[in-house]
C-alpha cells in the first residue's frame, strides 16, 4: 500500500503509468471543470466562479510539460541513462493528490466559505454595527473552521505531491545524496514560475 | 563444465563464506583440490570480486544473464519498474568497480 501511494514509479511499468497517468490527467480536468477548479501554476490550484472545459484540460498540460521539461534536463545531468518516458509519467501520476483536492469544492462548497468569510469581514457589504456580534462570531467560525480544515488538507496534498514527485524524479535519475534535492527544488519553483507565466500568457 | 549448469552450481550452493566470521576481514584461497584424482594446490588466491558480493545481489546478476542483458524483461519477471532494475544493477556495478579497486 505504502508503495502505491508514494512509490508507484518503483514497482509499475512505464506502460502502466503512462495509462495511468493519461487517465489520472483526464479525470483530474474534469473534476476541474465540474467542480469549478483552476490548476493555473505547477504548484497551484485555486476555486473559481466561471470555467470552460478547456481551461482545467488546458492548464493541466501546460503544468505538466513545463515541469517535465525543466526535470528532464536535470535528470539527464544527474544520470545519462534517465529516459524521458519516465519523468513525464512521474509528473503525471504525482498529479493525483491535486486532483483530489479538488473534490473539497463540490457543490462550490470552498468558495462558498470563502466568499462568506470574505462578506463578513467586509465592512462594505456588511454593517457590523447593525449585527449581533453573536451572529457574525458563530458565522465567522462555521467559515473559518471549514476554511482551515481545507487548508490542511492542502498542506497534506501539497506534501504528498513533492514527495510522489521526488520518489518519482529519483527512480528515474538515480539521484542520491543532497545535490539532487537542491537542485529538484530549484527546478519546481521554475516550473511554477513557467507555467504560471504560460497560462497567464494565453 | 556447461556454462549455465556452472552457474546454477554457484548459485545454488550454501551461502560461500567471504569475510572472517571472527576479525571479518575478507577471506583468501589457500587450497584447492581436485575431487576426483585428491590433487590439492596450496596458495594465496584472491576471491573473484563477483563472489564477493552478498548473495543476493549474485542471484541478481546471475538473473541478469539469464534474460540475457534484458532489463526490460527482468523487470517484468522481477514485478519492478525499469528504473528501479536498472538502479540496482548500476549499483552493483559500481559496488563490483569499488572491490576491484581495494
Amino acid at each position: 500500500m505504502k508503495t502505491i501511494i508514494f512509490k508507484p514509479f518503483e514497482k509499475y511499468s512505464e506502460r502502466t503509468l503512462l495509462i495511468s497517468g493519461i487517465l489520472i490527467t483526464l479525470i483530474g480536468s474534469l473534476f476541474g471543470y465540474w467542480f469549478s477548479v483552476r490548476f493555473d501554476g505547477v504548484l497551484d490550484l485555486h476555486f473559481v466562479q466561471i470555467i470552460q472545459l478547456k481551461d482545467p484540460f488546458l492548464d493541466n498540460l501546460i503544468n505538466i510539460f513545463s515541469l517535465a521539461f525543466l526535470l528532464f534536463p536535470l535528470a539527464k545531468y544527474l544520470n545519462k541513462k534517465t529516459r524521458f518516458i519516465d519523468i513525464l509519467v512521474t509528473v503525471m501520476v504525482a498529479r493525483v493528490p491535486f486532483y483530489l483536492f479538488s473534490l473539497t469544492n463540490i457543490s462550490g462548497f470552498m468558495s462558498r466559505s470563502a466568499e462568506n468569510m470574505l462578506e463578513i469581514l467586509d465592512p462594505q457589504t456588511t454593517n457590523l454595527q447593525m449585527l449581533d456580534p453573536q451572529i457574525i462570531m458563530a458565522a465567522t467560525m462555521d467559515n473559518l473552521f471549514f476554511i482551515i480544515v481545507s487548508s490542511l488538507i492542502a498542506i497534506l496534498c501539497i506534501i504528498w505531491y513533492i514527495i510522489l514527485l521526488y520518489n518519482g524524479f529519483k527512480t528515474a535519475s538515480h539521484a542520491k545524496g543532497t545535490k539532487p534535492i537542491v537542485l529538484f527544488s530549484i527546478a519546481l519553483i521554475f516550473a511554477e514560475i513557467l507555467s504560471k507565466l504560460i497560462i497567464f500568457t494565453l | 563444465m556447461n556454462n549455465d549448469l556452472y552457474l546454477f552450481k554457484i548459485f545454488s550452493m550454501s551461502k560461500f563464506p567471504t569475510s572472517c566470521p571472527s576479525c571479518e576481514k575478507p577471506l583468501k584461497v589457500s587450497e584447492l583440490s581436485c575431487h576426483v584424482c585428491g590433487t590439492k594446490i596450496s596458495g594465496d588466491f584472491s576471491l573473484p570480486s563477483l563472489l564477493l558480493l552478498p548473495i543476493e545481489e549474485q542471484d541478481f546478476l546471475f538473473q541478469f544473464i539469464r534474460f540475457s542483458g534484458s532489463l526490460k524483461e527482468m523487470a517484468k519477471h522481477l514485478k519492478k519498474s525499469y528504473p528501479t532494475v536498472r538502479n540496482r544493477l548500476d549499483d552493483i556495478l559500481e559496488k563490483i568497480e569499488k572491490l576491484d579497486k581495494s
